[in-house]
């Protein structure tokens, strides 16, 4: 699904010691499977996974999606296929604080119709929030529920591609599990890339990236790493 | 169905903020209305007296000296009676006139009229008994109350003026001025304010000369025509002409630039707190749009979005001002303007068009603050970027 080749980020251009975000390597992805990138702070795992949604256009290198080069999309095609075709998780849920849970999950759906809040009830539902957290707002739920409303609103277009950054940093140990059971699931038919520090969440994961100061310094493969 | 971003989630669920911009551009509308409403009671109500009454009657006094009457080197007593011969004569000469009906000699009262701003006399004409009935029908007034004049010191006014000025049937006019020398013995129905009475036998000094015409516009004309060249520091005219004159460039231009002044001052107000509250309002919402435009709205849908919100909160405004002001007329005219007797006008088409041009100046200076708000969108990375930077 996607391709990637002597992908480089520099932040601070301008300066002369210049900051290698991404150092420049070559990396594939599977169309589906879970995929763990892992590595200290500051190892370029987020700013991969920005590059690879779009959100950041790297300094050099090519980054294919379907056969597609990102750099060469116009803006509008961007927005398109981050609409259609990519789900987020931030780190941060970015809820929108005024909106039900279920208003979270569906201000994101492309197409709304009449179905539109029974899907997203369902999906919540099958995250674990029970109908009567639907109409609460974000300062009303916990973190987990809070991380959980995320992951719906990410999953509401039945995205290729779903990507998580730290889904589980707010959660505990239980709901850090449960979390990562739903992307483990959801990545039987899609492509789910979650970045994190912990290694015990990727348990379950088809594969793992290990980065390391803007290079990948491991990539571990295999039903269950 | 293409999802677009619905403004109604953002109103429905910040009803309190929405409130906030929707009461204040509202109660602008409406104290800009109600401004111009009040000060109508001013115009409406002297309209009548300049416009209406100085159609129908006239008033003409002529210095001694205008008549070629040798003031310093005549007693008061000859004086007063040549004058009095030379009103008579004129009088009698202006009846003559194609368009005028009669020509009194007489004396006049004065009325006073006080709506919100400011006050206006007007003259009630004094004259002989069985002239009263002619006047009245000439001014199409008709007798609602009480009886008509039959005695010295005796009047009928109108309903709108009693009210006005809190008099009474059966009580004495203006008791201040005239002591008791002039009585209400009855009330006219008429469309301005007017009334008409016999003279007080204390004074039978008279100083006017009434015309009742038909739509004379320039009483001085006719004056010229029998030979009298109207001196302006001298002579005294009241007919439509100078009531015209009078009406629109101390009434209508007065008037015109204290509203001018209260609108703009409103503007100003309105627009900069409505910038200040909206700028913040919009800061408040950054990370919001920020998600949006991460997940696929592009910055036209956000935009638009924004817009579908402020139109609707300037719409739900003009609304709840129609209805405030609606409402607010009402209540003014059955507590205010009815019982003192004055006249207002309720669709000023022109305020009407300043404020939709002020909503209009406000929509656009409130651009600048969502077009900033856009150029502040970021990504949801580039966010993080400048929280960890």
């Amino acid at each position: 699904m996607f391709e990637i080749k002597n992908i480089t980020m520099i932040y601070d251009m301008e300066k002369t010691e210049k900051i290698y975000a991404l150092a420049g390597f070559d990396l594939t992805l599977p169309d589906r499977g879970l995929v763990g990138i892992i590595g200290p702070s500051g190892s370029g795992k987020s700013t991969l996974m920005y590059c690879l949604s779009t959100l950041k256009k790297p300094t050099d290198g090519q980054i294919l999606y379907n056969g597609r080069e990102l750099a060469n999309l116009k803006d509008q095609e961007r927005e398109a296929l981050r609409r259609l075709e990519f789900g987020f998780v931030f780190q941060r849920h970015f809820l929108v604080p005024y909106l039900s849970a279920v208003d979270n999950v569906t201000v994101a759906a492309a197409k709304y119709d009449k179905n539109t809040p029974e899907q997203a009830k369902q999906l919540l539902s099958n995250l674990g929030l029970g109908s009567k957290e639907w109409g609460k707002r974000p300062s009303k739920l916990s973190g987990g529920q809070r991380q959980r409303t995320a992951i719906a609103r990410a999953m509401i277009n039945n995205p290729k591609v779903l990507f998580a950054d730290e889904p589980t940093a707010a959660l505990d140990h239980e709901n850090a599990f449960g979390v990562m059971k739903i992307l483990k699931d959801y990545a039987k038919e899609n492509l789910v890339i979650v970045i994190t520090h912990d290694h015990s969440i990727l348990k379950d994961a088809n594969s793992i990236i290990e980065m390391w100061d803007g290079n990948i310094s491991a990539v571990k493969d295999g039903e269950f790493i | 169905m293409t999802q677009k971003l619905s403004a109604v989630r953002y109103i429905k669920n910040n009803k309190r903020r929405c409130a906030v911009l929707i009461v204040s551009l509202g109660l602008c509308f409406v104290m800009t209305y109600l401004t111009q409403f009040l000060l109508s009671t001013t115009e409406e109500s002297f309209r009548p007296i300049l416009l209406e009454n100085t159609k129908k009657l006239q008033f003409i006094q002529i210095a001694g000296s205008s008549y070629g009457l040798d003031v310093d080197n005549t007693n008061q007593e000859e004086f007063n009676r040549l004058w009095n011969e030379k009103n008579h004569e004129l009088a009698k000469k202006l009846e003559t006139h194609r368009g005028i009906k009669k020509a009194y000699n007489a004396q006049i009262l004065w009325a006073v009229i006080a709506p919100a701003v400011g006050n206006m006399t007007y003259e009630i004409p004094l004259v002989e008994k069985e002239e009263i009935p002619v006047i009245l029908e000439h001014f199409g007034a008709v007798l609602s109350e009480g009886r008509l004049p039959e005695n010295p010191g005796e009047i009928v006014l109108d309903g709108a003026t009693m009210k006005n000025q809190g008099f009474t049937l059966n009580h004495y006019f203006d008791e201040t001025n005239y002591g008791k020398n002039f009585k209400i013995v009855g009330i006219i129905d008429c469309s301005s304010y007017f009334g008409c009475g016999i003279p007080s036998d204390n004074n039978r000094q008279s100083s006017r000369i009434i015309v009742l015409s038909e739509d004379i516009q320039d009483i001085s004309s006719h004056l010229k025509q029998e030979g009298i060249e109207v001196r302006e520091n001298y002579d005294s005219i009241v007919d439509y002409s100078w009531g015209e004159e009078f009406f629109y460039n101390e009434i209508t231009a007065v008037l015109g630039t204290s509203s001018s002044y209260i609108y703009v001052g409103i503007i100003i107000l309105l627009s900069v707190s409505l910038l200040i509250v909206y700028t913040m309002y919009l800061r408040d919402r950054r990370n919001e749009w920020c998600l949006y435009y991460s997940i696929g709205y592009s910055k036209t849908t956000i935009y638009f979005s924004i817009i579908r919100e402020l139109l609707f909160n300037f719409t739900a405004a003009l609304l709840i001002g129609i209805v405030l002001i609606v409402a607010a007329q009402w209540i003014l005219y059955a507590v205010m303007i009815e019982p003192q007797g004055l006249k207002c006008k309720y669709i000023h088409w022109k305020t009407i068009g300043q404020i939709l041009c002020t909503y209009m100046l406000i929509f656009g200076i409130l651009q600048i603050p969502v077009q900033y708000a856009l150029f502040k969108i970021r990504t949801i990375d580039a966010m993080e970027d400048e929280l960890y930077s």
